[in-house]
């Protein structure tokens, strides 16, 4: 019943939170100087056409470029309130038909990107922190550094040439030619996977670096509480014990995090994602913000927002949920 | 008069030509996949596809063979240069693949009245869009009416601008008047933006236009648009290739559109294209193009050292790469082909002439002040550093290969000569400096200015910007560079807030003519002297302002040159105009660009060598894409 009631009254602070935050995301792709029509301009005259002026500002009156900043906010908050939310000036195309063509791909990227990363971070974390200083734990440590000093698209460019130099192939791209444009199939699934290994294994080892650092860093303080011997004086089995008490105990802080886990939907691979061609909506965040698409860059970083909302909310109520002390406090 | 001679007698070259293919018209071939449809009767006979007189494509190199896809790739959504490229260029008349001429294209012939203000273009017999349908005037017309309507969506390209009417005189001439004199028409009409009147068909786009479909209006708006208008633009224009639904005249017709989101963009071979080969082959060869759409440059350099490019050199082909393409070529199965580049300068340094600063504006409009800066760049150190030795030092002037190239303004002040350079500043009066070094203006300030750069044009340019900062401090003159993104750097000029800017150097070759934004200032990119170019292009505009003699003297011969129809004249009135630039020294130049290249696989026939590459004659497209071929 407490925990309805926190949640209820976390949403109504969320709502107020979403309202702020369009007001300021919808500021900062204003801040910059110029609007769509100007980057349009500006890259025409990159490739040698010389522009017309007059048909510019005509445009600008057309998309409501010209108007008050508050107007132009209004026409846009409320449309995106009924769940419209805008239109994509570079792509002419609705901003829902946009995302809603990447974010299935989006997400499974990031789920097995994330799959991965705890497959990955979890044994070895919880392997490092018992047998600390043993030979598999300065592996671990060395190899968690080295993932945490590479850039990910340093490792995606390494990957890159060393699968080109190594056995002749691109791996850009999450599909091969033939299944670029059709529907899914079976193929199709097989293609997807035989390319999806390269973004994931990209995404997922500076994630887990970090998580194998803060597990084995939590871990190592449960290990030497009383508890902990206790248990092992009354003969409980050495593996069942830590996974039953300290790891539980461990894993809160990264509870915490997983709220954060879902904004990188959209963000975490922008980089990544760029130089690996993925189909995903980073790029076109990115390109969005560099053409001044407002509707598009607007809804995305909306979206971020929204989605760091209510992932902390998530894992709040996980970590109430697993942990009775914060429920109760 | 000379004018129409010379044009009857290009169309009497190609009209001989035309004859020749017309006689083997009984044994046209065609595409195996194409003659299977004919067999199914999916299809009408290859000879009732195409024209009366079919356009005879005299290959480069050898007759082809039919099939084989040509794989390229697209950077981001706003590519649509490559395609326009690749696919897109086939005006009523085209440039010949030197840039030397103008000839029949899509029109069968053309003529000029004396005047040059009534343009007659004859269409082939017979003609058809890719969906079958006859190709007419009518559907020029139309194309005509919607883009010189105060309703047309875009900006209106400067050829469609100059003209007044247009009309079909029967279903297969069209005949276009000009308000006034227009000696480089057809040179506007075989440029990129010449397929403009040609990309509309009536019966398809018809369907967006509110005198056609009353509901018209109500449909775009409730797809999202801002009106029909909207609509159609987006239908049927030439930037946009995301409906593939529409019918075009190109080579190969698009399959999978170019939305920005589909990740590879295809097209296939349309069975009415109206080429032949000299042994009556229906052209393409190529069954299709395969553009993969890719964010990163790195990707597409990557695809062409594995042997997935087979013939492009947009994006990839930088100095820097040439060494990395170079090792790579016989493990990727290609080779480097080189084009000629169209652009005269790596850099052009625009001192604002008409600064609203008014110690800025006095200085920069004294020719001694102009002439010490060139001469105090060190520009064979830049060349060997940003260029790797390639290029030689070169003022804002037409290249070498140009019919106007012009010793003087190309070559002059480009010496480095700091000692020159400070004399000249002494002599000007600017002989008090500060405590650092730095010169002083007649109130006692240090003369400094801002030079804000962008990167996105050219990699080298905050380098290239630096370095020219730190020649001039040794003269003691102080700029402050700042890389800046570029839509700012854009609002900064197109404000005329700007102390001085930097671009690369447009019309070098042949698009001198169309293009000479830095011999004299003439349009929105002259932007050395933004104001006097405004009273050349906008007079009526507030920010007009009157030029000095000499440009105003530039003004009337450009004038005169774009309303003579005689190309002797109009070399005469060119050359004039540079005697003045060179005269005046406005812009400062650094450096020749080198060469440029491209990657081919080793099994693509027909390609070009020494092509020119520009924007204006957009490479590779007029040497005829479609007679591209895999060889065995």
């Amino acid at each position: 019943m407490a925990l309805l009631r926190y949640a209820v009254r976390r949403l109504l602070f969320m709502i107020a939170t979403i309202l702020a935050l369009s007001i300021v995301c919808f500021g900062i792709i204003q801040l910059p100087p110029g609007d769509f029509l100007t980057a349009k301009m500006a890259e025409m005259a990159a490739t040698g056409d010389a522009v017309n002026v007059d048909a510019v500002e005509r445009l600008r009156a057309q998309y409501g470029l010209d108007r008050p900043f508050i107007v132009q906010y209004w026409l846009w908050v409320s449309g995106v309130v009924v769940g419209d939310f805008g239109f994509s000036f570079e792509l002419t195309k609705t901003v829902r038909e946009v995302i809603g063509d990447r974010l299935g791909i989006s997400l499974a990227v990031e789920f097995l990107a994330i799959v991965v990363l705890w497959a990955i971070a979890l044994p070895v974390g919880i392997y490092s922190a018992v047998r600390q200083y043993s030979i598999g734990d300065v592996a671990a440590t060395i190899f968690g550094f080295i993932g945490l000093a590479i850039p990910n698209f340093l490792l995606a460019l390494l990957l890159m040439y060393i699968s080109f130099v190594a056995f002749g192939a691109t791996i850009t791209g999450l599909f091969s030619d033939e299944y670029m444009n059709a529907r899914w199939s079976f193929g199709r699934l097989v293609d997807f996977f035989s390319h999806v290994w390269a973004p994931v294994l990209v995404i997922a080892t500076a994630g887990s670096a970090q998580v194998i650092r803060i597990l084995r860093a939590n871990l190592l303080d449960e290990l030497s509480r009383p508890y902990v011997d206790t248990a092992r004086a009354k003969g409980m089995a050495e593996w069942r014990l830590i996974m039953r008490y300290p790891v539980r105990v461990a894993m809160n802080p990264l509870v915490s995090t997983i709220g954060w886990l879902l904004p990188t939907i959209i963000s975490s691979s922008i980089v990544t994602g760029i130089v690996l061609n993925l189909p995903t909506l980073s790029p076109i965040l990115l390109r969005s913000l560099l053409s001044q698409d407002m509707h598009l860059a607007g809804a995305l970083i909306l979206l971020m927002g929204v989605l760091t909302l209510l992932g902390t909310l998530l894992s709040d109520l996980l970590l109430a949920w697993i942990d009775p002390r914060i429920r109760m406090a | 008069m000379k004018q129409t001679l010379r044009l009857t007698m290009v169309a009497g070259v190609a009209l001989g030509a035309l004859v020749a293919g017309a006689a083997s018209a009984a044994d046209y071939n065609e595409a195996p996949g194409l003659a299977a449809m004919v067999a199914d009767g999916k299809l009408p006979p290859v000879a009732e596809r195409l024209p009366v007189n079919p356009v005879v494509l005299e290959p480069i190199n050898e007759i082809g063979k039919y099939g084989g896809t040509w794989r390229s790739a697209l950077k981001g959504a706003g590519d649509v240069g490559w395609i326009r490229r690749t696919v897109a260029y086939d005006p009523l008349v085209a440039f010949s693949i030197g840039w030397d001429a103008v000839v029949p294209n899509v029109a069968e012939s053309f003529e000029a009245n004396e005047e040059g203000t009534v343009f007659t273009f004859k269409l082939r017999e017979g003609h058809k869009w890719s969906d079958g349908t006859p190709f007419t005037a009518h559907d020029i017309v139309f194309a005509y009416d919607y883009m010189t309507s105060d309703e047309y969506f875009e900006s209106v390209p400067a050829h469609i601008k100059n003209v007044a009417s247009a009309e079909a005189v029967d279903d297969l001439t069209v005949r276009l008047t000009l308000p006034e004199p227009n000696g480089l028409f057809l040179q506007r009409m075989a440029s990129v933006d010449g397929m403009q009147p040609l990309v509309y068909q009536r019966e398809y786009c018809s369907q967006f236009h509110i005198d056609h479909n009353p509901d018209a209006d109500a449909q775009a708006k409730a797809a999202g648009l801002t009106g029909w208008s909207e609509a159609l633009y987006e239908a049927c224009d030439l930037d946009n290739w995301h409906d593939a639904n529409r019918p075009t005249l190109f080579a190969w017709q698009p399959t999978a559109p170019y939305d920005g989101l589909s990740p590879q963009v295809t097209f296939e071979r349309n069975p009415y294209y109206f080429k032949v080969d000299p042994e009556g082959n229906q052209l393409p060869y190529l069954d299709g193009l395969s553009m993969t759409q890719t964010a990163s440059t790195e990707d597409i350099v990557l695809k062409a050292l594995n042997g997935e490019i087979d013939f492009m050199n947009r994006h990839i082909a930088s100095l820097s790469n040439k060494p990395l393409f170079f090792d790579g070529q016989e493990a990727g199965g290609f080779y480097l082909y080189e084009t000629v580049e169209s652009l005269m300068n790596t850099g052009t340094v625009q001192l604002n002439q008409n600064s609203e600063n008014p110690i800025l504006n006095e200085l920069f409009n004294q020719k001694d002040f102009r002439v010490a800066l060139s001469h105090a760049i060190n520009r064979q150190e830049l060349i060997d550093v940003l260029f790797v030795g390639q290029g030689e030092p070169w003022q804002a002037g037409p290249r070498p290969e140009s019919r106007w190239y012009h010793e003087r303004l190309a070559k002059q002040y480009t010496e480095y000569d700091v000692e020159k350079a400070n004399a000249l500043l002494d002599g000007i009066g600017l002989t008090e400096k500060d405590g650092d070094g730095f010169r002083l203006d007649k109130e006692g300030n240090r003369i400094a200015f801002r030079l804000d750069v962008t990167s996105d044009l050219k990699p080298y340019f905050p380098d290239l910007a630096e370095l020219v900062a730190t020649y001039w401090s040794e003269v003691g003159i102080d700029v402050d560079v700042r890389t800046n993104e570029r839509s700012f750097v854009y609002e900064t000029i197109q404000a005329n807030k700007h102390d001085v800017h930097l671009w690369v150097g447009d019309g070098g070759l042949g698009d001198a003519l169309l293009d000479p934004r830095y011999y004299l200032p003439m349009n929105i990119e002259s932007l050395y002297a933004l104001r006097w170019a405004k009273s050349f292009y906008d007079p009526s505009s507030d920010d007009a302002q009157e030029p000095p003699a000499g440009v105003k003297r530039q003004h009337e011969l450009y004038a005169q040159l774009q309303s003579s129809a005689d190309p002797e004249n109009q070399d005469a009135l060119m050359a004039e105009i540079l005697d003045i630039a060179a005269d005046e020294f406005r812009v400062i130049g650094i450096s020749l660009p080198p060469n440029g290249y491209g990657i081919a696989r080793n099994n693509i026939g027909n390609v070009p060598n020494l092509q020119p590459q520009a924007w204006v004659y957009p490479t590779p497209g007029p040497m005829g894409t479609a007679q591209l071929y895999i060889k065995d």
